[in-house]
This record gives structure tokens, sequence and C-alpha cells, in this order.
């Protein structure tokens, strides 16, 4: 059997009334800290926006234009086409979950989508750690209760980050990682192979990364259980056999577009990757869990080490903990940056060698702990971290209300054929991708460079938003992939600025007002020439090209004149170019 | 003829709905700035697409597994179930917006279901 019974320390479940209720609402306070300071101040305390708020990376504008997606064609079978260079075929190959289950929130409660996904996302945090706090309690209930203190560190310096910058299909996946493992422990119990059955098709559904890194944890505990205890449990590998061939099953359609799509163009991702070739991506490094923790992990696993192998018996738990531990540095050895997402969780899977190492150091001390202690310490550690390293981090994020609500015109007022012209705008090389039409942004390089010379051109460096993973994969036939695109086909193209239908230009920017000024004058430009505005507010105009395709702004090469308010832009410009330099490489950064 | 619900199943329908209660309550307090309505309406439909569902799949294991693990990686499980079925019943034409008026009643009867099976046993 895989389960243990206790550990070889003091633990008894004798625990009395009193403190059953003293337990619950320690666990409701802390609970209620993470919901507030994972996602409450970050989300301005209020549930409900009146726009994407908090939205700060591409992945996560990535994550809401797919769940839009699937929240209006009402599936998940294709991505949007002005996402797919505009074809209409395009598999859906990213995963899953995390899309259609915040679009069924949002359609239940009435709120909208953006809104709808942080909030399942910081479900699934809360979640995992009140998972992972009673699958520890079975175990030990003041090993528990301390664990509990280190979850703090999630929402702190760099664990955070992949948080809210967005990377939510890691978020669902490490929920069903946990799930996983504890299924596993479950493999005994009747019919607890459903358990497992039903956590990794979860996970495959999720984010595949993680259910790779369970499977192979679930394989190292066999292989060290056999070790250990020098027996082969056939009754488990059976049942897990089982269970994965009903997993594999289930999930053979998404497998298989997985296979053809995603992991053709993610197998040319580095599988050696150092923290440090991130370039600004933040990551998590061992030294961020701080050095009383990392203390605490040592005594925790020389600990594990020595009841293994004085009991020749395996804690799942703890086992399951050190191997996540270990997968955290596979970004050296094979899984590349996916083993950042694993450090990110850190502060919830190493818990249990945290909480075992503080109560190894206080049972030295004191031979009998009771609940209180427990409670005492955990909420020590868990003030300790947020005093020390909290730091909230509040919205809009990377766009405005102006800018949102242009996007929504363009929506719902022009014909799906449409393709825009997205001139400089603040944040716009990762938010403009949710204008649901084929959207080209304009390279902010070229268009400085262009200014600086005193020159508008008819011909642009563009960006056209693109979910390029997977080379655009099609079917071409049953079970014959096609695809739109290859390695060689480049979204970063030139384009003439006169061939599109609509341009939206931003007349006000915190980071480059020159490039603001910049572009008002092409709009008035333009308008000169007979297009019309036809949305406009405070900051954005959003102008209709109504059949001008030659020439629209007069001449190629149109110079800009040296009146005194043309040499002002030509001046402003040039003091905008090094902040939106900087900012364009930051954003072309985080696009990684 | 008036059948008896356990008194041990009875017992753990009023920890969920207090459960319920509770995550209204801390939403609140997280999201302190949100009306009373909204936080509701958001926290009761968690409840109803996902902790309810999850809990009463869990229903099987009633004898085998605590309370509180049943609960919790049940809603994990009632998340990942949803998940699962969308992206087939959408594939199958049946658009995301019905979705939440189809699986939660269907997960919840075939989670008593397996109750009923076990207890029988």
């Amino acid at each position: 059997m895989l389960k243990t019974a206790n550990w070889t320390m003091d633990h008894k479940e004798t625990i009395t009334k009193k403190e059953g209720y003293i337990e619950i609402i320690f666990i409701i306070i802390l609970v209620g800290a993470m919901f507030f300071f994972v996602n409450g101040k970050l989300y301005d305390n209020r549930l409900v926006h009146s726009m994407p708020f908090s939205y700060f990376a591409t992945d996560g504008f990535a994550y809401l234009l797919l769940t839009e997606h699937a929240y209006i064609s009402g599936n998940q079978l294709y991505h949007p086409y002005y996402e797919a260079g505009g074809y209409y075929d395009v598999l859906w190959i990213h995963g899953l979950t995390i899309y259609s289950v915040s679009a069924i929130l949002a359609k239940t409660s009435g709120i909208p989508v953006y809104d709808a996904i942080y909030i399942m996302a910081s479900v699934m945090v809360i979640l995992n750690c009140l998972a992972m706090y009673f699958f520890i309690r079975e175990y030990n209930k003041n090993v528990a209760i301390i664990a509990i203190g280190f979850f703090a560190l999630f929402f702190v310096k760099n664990f955070y980050v992949s948080y809210f910058w967005g990377e939510l299909g890691a978020v669902s996946g490490m929920l069903f990682l946990t799930g996983m493992l504890w299924a596993v422990s479950k493999i005994d119990i009747k019919k607890g192979f459903l358990l497992l059955s039903i956590t990794s098709i979860a996970a495959i559904l999720a984010h595949i990364p993680e259910f790779i890194f369970a499977a192979l944890i679930i394989l190292g505990y066999l292989v060290f259980k056999i070790i250990i205890e020098k027996k082969i449990p056939w009754k488990d590998v059976k049942w897990i056999t089982i269970a994965m061939f009903i997993t594999v099953v289930l999930t053979s359609y998404y497998l298989a577009v997985f296979a053809f799509g995603m992991f053709q163009t993610q197998g040319s991702n580095p599988l050696v990757l150092k923290p440090s070739e991130m370039g600004s991506l933040k990551v998590v490094f061992f030294q961020d869990i701080g050095w009383p923790a990392i203390i605490a992990l040592a005594i925790g696993i020389t600990y594990f080490s020595y009841i293994t192998i004085k009991n020749k018996k395996i804690i799942p738990i703890l086992f399951f903990s050190l191997m996540l531990f270990i997968i955290g540095f596979s970004n050296y050895f094979g899984f590349g940056y996916r083993a950042f997402h694993i450090r990110a969780f850190w502060p919830i899977f190493l818990a249990p060698l945290f909480g075992l190492g503080v109560y190894i150091v206080i049972k030295t001390i004191k031979k009998n702990i009771s609940q209180v202690v427990s409670i005492i310490v955990a909420l020590i550690i868990f003030a300790s971290i947020t005093l020390s390293y909290y730091s909230p981090i509040r919205g809009p994020g990377a766009i405005t209300q102006e800018q949102y609500d242009a996007f929504k015109w363009i929506d719902k007022n022009t014909a799906q054929t449409d393709k825009i012209f997205v001139f400089y705008g603040d944040g716009y090389s990762q938010s403009a991708r949710l204008i649901q039409r084929l959207t080209y942004v304009l390279d902010v390089n070229d268009y400085v460079q262009s200014l600086q010379k005193g020159t508008i051109k008819n011909i642009y460096t563009v960006d056209l938003f693109t979910l390029t993973n997977g080379n655009l994969l099609y079917w071409d036939g049953f079970m014959k992939p096609g695809y739109h695109a290859d390695f060689s086909t480049s979204y970063h193209i030139q384009v003439n600025v006169c061939d599109f239908e609509y341009y939206l230009f931003d007349k006000k920017s915190a980071y480059s007002p020159g490039l603001a000024q910049a572009n008002v004058y092409i709009m008035n430009l333009f308008l000169s020439n007979g297009m019309k505005e036809v949305y406009s507010n405070d900051a954005v105009s959003v102008i209709y090209n109504n059949g001008i395709r030659e020439n629209c702004i007069n001449m190629p090469g149109t110079n800009i004149s040296t009146n005194s308010t043309d040499q002002s832009i030509k001046e402003s410009t040039s003091q905008s170019i090094n902040q939106s330099t900087d900012e364009s490489k930051n954003q072309s950064t985080i696009q990684k | 003829m008036k059948t008896q619900l356990d008194p041990q199943l009875r017992k753990e329908i009023i920890n969920v709905l207090l459960c319920v209660i509770t995550l209204i309550i801390i939403t609140q307090i997280a999201y302190f700035k949100e009306n009373f309505l909204a936080v509701s309406k958001i926290s009761l439909s968690i409840a109803y697409l996902y902790i309810i569902p999850g809990y009463a799949l869990m229903l099987y294991w009633f004898d085998k597994i605590p309370f509180f693990q049943r609960l919790f990686f049940g809603t994990s499980i009632g998340i990942g179930v949803v998940g699962f079925l969308s992206y087939y019943i959408g594939m199958a034409g049946i658009h995301i917006k019905y979705h939440h008026i189809i699986f939660p009643p269907v997960l919840i009867i075939i989670g008593i279901l397996g109750y009923v099976m076990q207890k029988k046993k």
C-alpha cells in the first residue's frame, strides 16, 4: 500500500472539539489573508471592473483573448482568425481548462470575462494551498499548520511574478499536479484509480508540462519504493497503469493536436536554460526562499531522509515535496523554462519540508508541541514574510479605459474582413491583441527612426498579432496535419500604411508624449486627405479609410515641414526615443 | 415511504453550506470595495459550478476519504471535470453558454448515484 499510517513522531489524531474549532478558525484567517494578498490587492479590492484590470504582460492578454473567443464561439475548436494570420481553421493548441471554466463562470455570474479569469486563477491558487494543507495534515497536523505560514512566500518577491504577469495555464496545471500526487496516495482505496484518472486528464487539458512533471514524480516514487521497501508494489503499478490508460484514451484527440502542434514548435525552445538567460523576465532563484526557510528546508530534507532509511518506508507527501524541489532545477537538465513555473509554486510545494524542518527544531526544544504553539509559529512565519517582503502591486496594468473602449468600438462596428493599423500607444504591443480583428501594430523603432529623419512613410514595419505556436496547425484530412506557416514565417513584416481600413491613434501617452504628438500630426494628415474620424474619446481616435488606397499621406517619404509645430514634434520625438525604445525592449522580452 | 438521510451525510451537507457562507465572507473581506450582491453572486456561482458538483463526485469515497480532503480535492476535480466536459461537449456543438445549465446538475446526480451505489454494497 502506498499510504503510510502516521509519521514516526508523536502524531495521534485525537483532537477535541475545541481544537477542531480553533484549527478551522485559523485556516479561515490564513485563507482569507491569502485571498487578500494574492488577488485582492492586485485587483484593487474589487471583483468587477470596467476594463481588463491588472493585466501587465502579453501572456495575460493572450489568455484573455482566447477566453473571450471561447465565450463567444462557444467551443475550443479553433483559434480566433485574428490571432491565426486570418485563417479560420487553425486548431486550438493551447491548454483548455482555464479558458473554459472562466468563460462558464463569466456566463453564470454575469461578470466580464476579464474579471472571471483572474477570479478563477486566484481560486485555483487558494484551492492548491488548502489541498496541500489537508494532504500534509493527513500525516501530521502540527507540520501542516506550521507549513501554512510559508504559503505567504507565494505573493512576495519573484514568486508572484508569473501569477500577475498572467501565466495562468501553469497556475491551473499546478492545481492538478497537486491533485495527481494526492490521488496516487489514494490509489489503494476502492476505485482510487478513478481519482488519478480524473486529475491526470485535468492536468493534461490544463497545462501538459505539469502532467509530465507529476507523471515523472509518480514513476520516481514507484522506483524509490522498490529500492527502499525492497518489494515491487504490483497492485499499485496495476492501478496506476489502468488510470494512465484511461487518461490517454480520453484525452487522445487533444494529445494528437498537441503533438502535431505545440510539441513541434516548443521543441525548438532551449532545454537547458540558466535563469540569467531569461532577460528581463523575472524568475525565482533559490535564494529567493530566504535563509531561514532554506535552513528549515535543509532540516526537513535531512529528517525525511533519516526516517525513510530508518523505517524503510516513504512518506508520499515529503517525497513529492522533495521531487518538486529538484524539478525546480530541471531547467539545467532538459525542461528549460518550464522549471521556473514549478519554482514559482515552491511556497506551496515545499511547504511540507519547510513545515517539517521548523517542527523538528521546535521539537528539540519542547517535546510535546500543542496545536496552539504550531498556530503561533505559523502566524509568526506568515507575518514575518508579509511584513518583510510584501510590496503591493495594483492595476490598472497595461491598458487604459480609453484604449479598451476604442477596442470594443472596433469589435462592434467594423467588418470581420477589416484590417486595423495601430500607431504608437502605451502598451499596444501587448494589449492591442484584444482587438478582435487582424491587427498590425507599428514597430516603435521604425516609427521613431523615421520621425527622427523628419519623414512620414508609406511603408512601415509592423507586428501582426499571431499565436504562432504550432505553426498554425489545421487538419488536412483525418488526423493529417497541415500547417499554414513554418519556422521561417515572420509576422514582423513591412506593410503599406494605406492598405488598411481603420487606424487607431493614441493622442496621449504617459511614456512617449512626443510619439503621441506625432500620431496626432499623422492623424490630421489623414483627415485632411479625406479620411473620416469614426470614433474618438479623450485619448484615442479611430480613423476610417474610405477608399484612399494610394498615397494616403500625399506621397511616399513626406517630409515633416519645418514650421514651429512640426519642429516641436521632431524635438519631442527625439526626447521620447530613449523611453520608447526601452519600453519596446521590455515588451519584446515579455513576448518571449 | 419516508427515506432517512444518513445523519453523517446531513452533517456534511450543512458543513458544505457553511463553507460556502465562509467563502462569501472571506471574499467580501478580500474585495471589500465590492458590493455584497456582486460578491454573493460570484461566490455562489463558484459554489454552484465547481464546489458542490466536485463534492458530490467525491461522495463515492464517503467512508474512505476525510471530509475536507473530499471537499477541497473534490472542488479541483469539479473544475477539472467541467473543463474536460466543456471541451468535448463544445466540440459536439453545444455552446458554452449552456454548459452552466447542463454540467452542475448532471455531476451532482452522478455523485449521488455513486454514493447510493457505494452504500448499497
